[in-house]
């Protein structure tokens, strides 16, 4: 009877574990927790390039930069770090959480770049927008390789316990760059550093570019831009300026090992112009005795400062226009009509009837009638140099210059002047209102639109984070400036790429992250070359391929 | 009497020692992805425990016929109800205490091997940082809210035996889990760091509500020959598929998508193991 009564009791409670463990599955089972690490706003890419698109010299794969300026302490990398560092070209930047950017109050910083074998890089950017990513390109001078349309010249000189003889530097004609100009030290000038104390050095080193207006490679590469936001002018400070450039200069002088930032009697500077330059304030040729002001910019913090207006001469050597000033400071010089901005909007509507649903990379600018850059125009409400175009894409930039008489261009080539491939007629941007200009692009090769998704994946918890950054992605031998730049906004991103066509996809969060495959209407695989690798996969209906991409994170 | 006192505590001590162990498991050991080595814990608790009460009942329950004679002395009255010549129904009302709650019930006997239940239990369980999940740095309080009614009836198999196998069913008013994970250090991720406040929290939570089948045994006596005694039950819930919900704010907040797998994983969560220990007052 008792064992009746044990295996009985022991039957039912065996049927009840049994139950119990044949419905258990985890609760976690193919679950990934996910953190949203996005917490920082409006990314901005910045990707340094040499400004000379035939040099096959390239920048050095990892360079320092500085942020400056008045609100350089909101600026972080896009990553969360503030070791701001160019890495393969690339900068991603972001703005911390607490920073609130608006046209009224906008967020603005100065990035500063010293790259061996190059100019300083300096331009200041104005956010506006607290979730609008934009993206930047920088253009580096390349001292052995200066861009088409700039000249540059390295000589060095002796001197007595910091003190010079006659010192004449003059940059050489090169090319389409027909414009010389001369610096003049005279004898017993005394070099100074940055604190105005004398330098005892032995030898001097002076590098000048100097940059002419007739090449958009050279007009690109113009140190600072032009659309300057802080600006002293005789004591007051102005804002939201553009430039109309007569050309630039960037003098970089070393005694010694010292920067030389200052002279014990000011140096006299003489520039050729071009011959081409159209007074914005006459809308005619330039003619002797036209004036144009002289601005000076702190390259490291991005302050810009008038100077002086000089008067157009007609050289007795070389029969061109040219203009002369002095200079008691070492920095950039700029020679420069400048224009306030109008009160105006302008509304840019863009339409591109075919192919239907295409979505190029163009850079889109603001040109005078000469057709000399005046602004890139950007879906956010600052300056950038390029935007994805598509028909019916609707952008208002809330501050053009009161220059009467500008137009709008599209380029399919970043810095390309060849690739122009459409424009609207002159209008005033301060009274037009709405513009409209009508791309006709080439039959692009078949597309396919691709959606990412990409994430960091904790190497050491079951989590993955959304991230935004930046990917790019670009086919084998292309150019740079065929790259696409998509950022990545809470780890998604749309774009359309070429079907069929193998792609590098490449981010850079922290590290640099590499992938290759095709994108293609099958499922495919993202094998890891540098951290980066997932799957892809393809749906007919609407043709889209979905990448999900991984890269490695340490999560503490 | 000495003896029996002894043999009772005999049965205690096994529990106790094996209770050391389920709570140390419960705080210590409920990381998500070892409930089934905790549960293994639990069920093995169980049997042991089992074991010890059938042992017990040998012990202690050698005279089932005493029953109907000290009732009768006790509660004369009682005869009138009986629906078969020679039985008097007997009632009684019950407080008990285990793993689905504590609740009472009224038991009616309405024949000799056939008895009714009818009865209320809950199960208000808040175990604030009772565990951590590895994969955040944070807090998780876990609660537990089950609230039915439930009929069930006892039938006595073997006479005087003290074995009782029970069936029912409850309907559970409100039988929900919820987990709440907040985060309470800074958390790095690469180079950014979350604050406990962007990390914000997420709470999960799973419902069962509805009829729920029960199946089960009993051991020990039903009725008290006095005015109460002690009896257990052992058995399951077969709860209605639960509903699961992840609610995120901040950082969290893309959990929220996970609620779909979650439901899926935990569709075949319906069985709720029912330990109880039963007091019982004669009435």
């Amino acid at each position: 009877m008792k064992a009746k009564y044990f295996l009985t009791r022991a039957t039912a409670i065996l049927i009840l574990i049994t139950c119990y463990f044949n419905s258990c599955k985890k609760p976690t089972d193919g679950i990934t927790w996910t953190v949203n690490t996005d917490v920082y706003k409006s990314p901005v890419l910045i990707r340094f390039v040499n400004a000379n698109n035939s040099s096959s010299t390239q920048l050095p794969s990892s360079f320092s930069v500085q942020i400056t300026g008045q609100d350089a302490d909101k600026v972080i990398m896009g990553d969360g770090g503030t070791d701001f560092k160019v890495m393969n070209g690339f900068l991603p930047l972001a703005l911390v959480s607490t920073a609130t950017p608006s046209p009224a109050n906008p967020v603005v910083f100065n990035v500063y770049a010293t790259i061996p074998g190059f100019a300083p890089v300096s331009q200041t950017f104005i956010v506006t927008n607290d979730t609008m990513p934009v993206s930047h390109v920088l253009y580096a001078v390349e001292y052995a390789n200066p861009p088409d349309g700039t000249s540059f010249k390295d000589q060095n000189d002796i001197l007595t316990n910091g003190v010079s003889g006659d010192i004449t530097i003059t940059t050489p004609a090169v090319g389409s760059m027909t414009e010389t100009s001369t610096i003049n030290i005279s004898g017993g000038t005394q070099m100074l550093d940055a604190s105005g104390n004398a330098i005892t050095a032995s030898g001097l080193e002076t590098k000048v570019i100097h940059f002419g207006t007739g090449t958009q490679s050279s007009v690109l590469s113009f140190p600072g831009g032009f659309n300057p936001v802080d600006i002293t002018y005789n004591g007051q400070a102005l804002h939201d300026l553009t430039f109309k450039t007569g050309g630039f200069l960037s003098i970089n002088m070393t005694a010694g090992s010292t920067q030389v930032k200052g002279f014990s009697k000011p140096i006299n500077v003489a520039a050729e112009l071009n011959d081409g330059l159209i007074n914005p304030l006459t809308n005619a040729p330039l003619n002797v005795g036209d004036t144009i002001p002289i601005w000076s910019m702190n390259e490291q913090t991005g302050q810009w400062k008038y100077e002086s207006t000089a008067t157009v001469y007609l050289s007795t050597t070389s029969g061109k226009k040219a203009i002369s000033f002095q200079a008691s400071h070492l920095s950039c010089w700029n020679i420069d009509w400048w224009f306030a901005a109008c009160g105006s909007t302008l509304t840019v509507k863009v339409h591109i009837p075919s192919p239907a649903g295409f979505r190029p990379q163009y850079e889109m600018v603001l040109v005078d009638a000469n057709g000399q850059y005046l602004g890139g125009l950007y879906t956010d409400d600052t300056w950038g140099t390029v935007a994805t175009l598509y028909d019916g894409l609707v952008t208002t930039i809330p501050r053009v210059p009161d220059i009467g008489q500008a137009k709008i261009v599209v380029y399919t080539r970043r810095g390309d002047p060849t690739s122009k491939i459409a424009e609207t007629a002159l209008f005033n941007p301060c009274t037009q209102g709405t513009i409209d200009i009508t791309i006709n692009p080439p039959a692009p090769p078949q597309l396919v639109n691709v959606h990412l998704n990409v994430e960091g994946k904790c190497t050491n918890k079951n989590i993955v984070t959304e991230v935004s950054t930046w990917v790019y992605l670009y086919k084998l031998n292309s150019a740079w400036w065929d790259w696409i730049i998509v950022p990545v906004i809470k780890g998604q991103a749309d774009l359309q790429l070429e079907q069929g066509a193998t792609y590098f996809v490449v981010t850079y969060y922290g590290g640099w992250y590499v992938t290759q495959g095709v994108f293609d209407k099958t499922n495919t695989n993202f094998p890891a070359q540098n951290g980066l690798e997932g799957t892809a996969t393809y749906n007919a209906t609407t043709n889209t391929v979905t990448a999900n991409l991984t890269f490695p994170l340490t999560c503490q | 009497m000495a003896n029996e006192g002894v043999n009772k505590l005999m049965i205690i001590l096994p529990f106790l020692k094996k209770r050391g162990n389920l709570t140390t498991c419960i705080k210590t050991n409920i990381r998500l992805h070892t409930k089934t080595t905790c549960m293994k814990t639990v069920f093995l608790f169980l049997f042991i425990g089992s074991a010890f009460i059938v042992k017990a009942q040998d012990i202690t329950d050698r005279q089932p016929n005493q029953l109907t004679t000290l009732q009768s002395e006790i509660y004369p009255g009682s005869a009138m109800h009986s629906i078969i010549p020679g039985f008097e129904p007997r009632k009684e009302f019950s407080v008990f205490a285990g793993t689905q709650g504590f609740g009472a019930d009224f038991r009616y006997g309405f024949l000799p091997k056939l008895t009714a239940r009818l009865g209320a239990g809950v199960t208000p369980v808040n175990l604030p940082n009772a565990f951590q999940v590895n994969d955040f740095n944070s807090e998780l309080s876990l609660n537990i809210n089950f609230t039915n009614v439930h009929l069930l009836a006892d039938f006595q198999p073997f006479e005087g035996s003290g074995f009782r196998l029970a069936f029912g069913a409850g309907y559970f008013i409100n039988g929900t889990t919820s987990l709440t994970i907040t985060p309470d250090n800074a958390s790095k991720y690469g180079n950014i760091v979350l604050t406990p406040g962007q990390m914000g929290n997420m709470i999960i939570t799973s419902s069962w509500q509805g009829v729920a089948p029960y199946l089960g045994l009993g051991f020990f006596r039903t009725f008290p020959r006095l005015f109460f005694n002690v009896n257990l039950d052992l058995g399951t819930y077969y709860l209605s598929a639960p509903t699961t919900t992840i609610v995120a704010i901040g950082a969290l907040q893309p959990n929220e998508a996970n609620n779909d797998q979650l439901q899926q994983n935990i569709s075949n969560y319906r069985w709720l193991p029912v330990l109880q220990l039963n007091i019982n007052f004669k009435l």
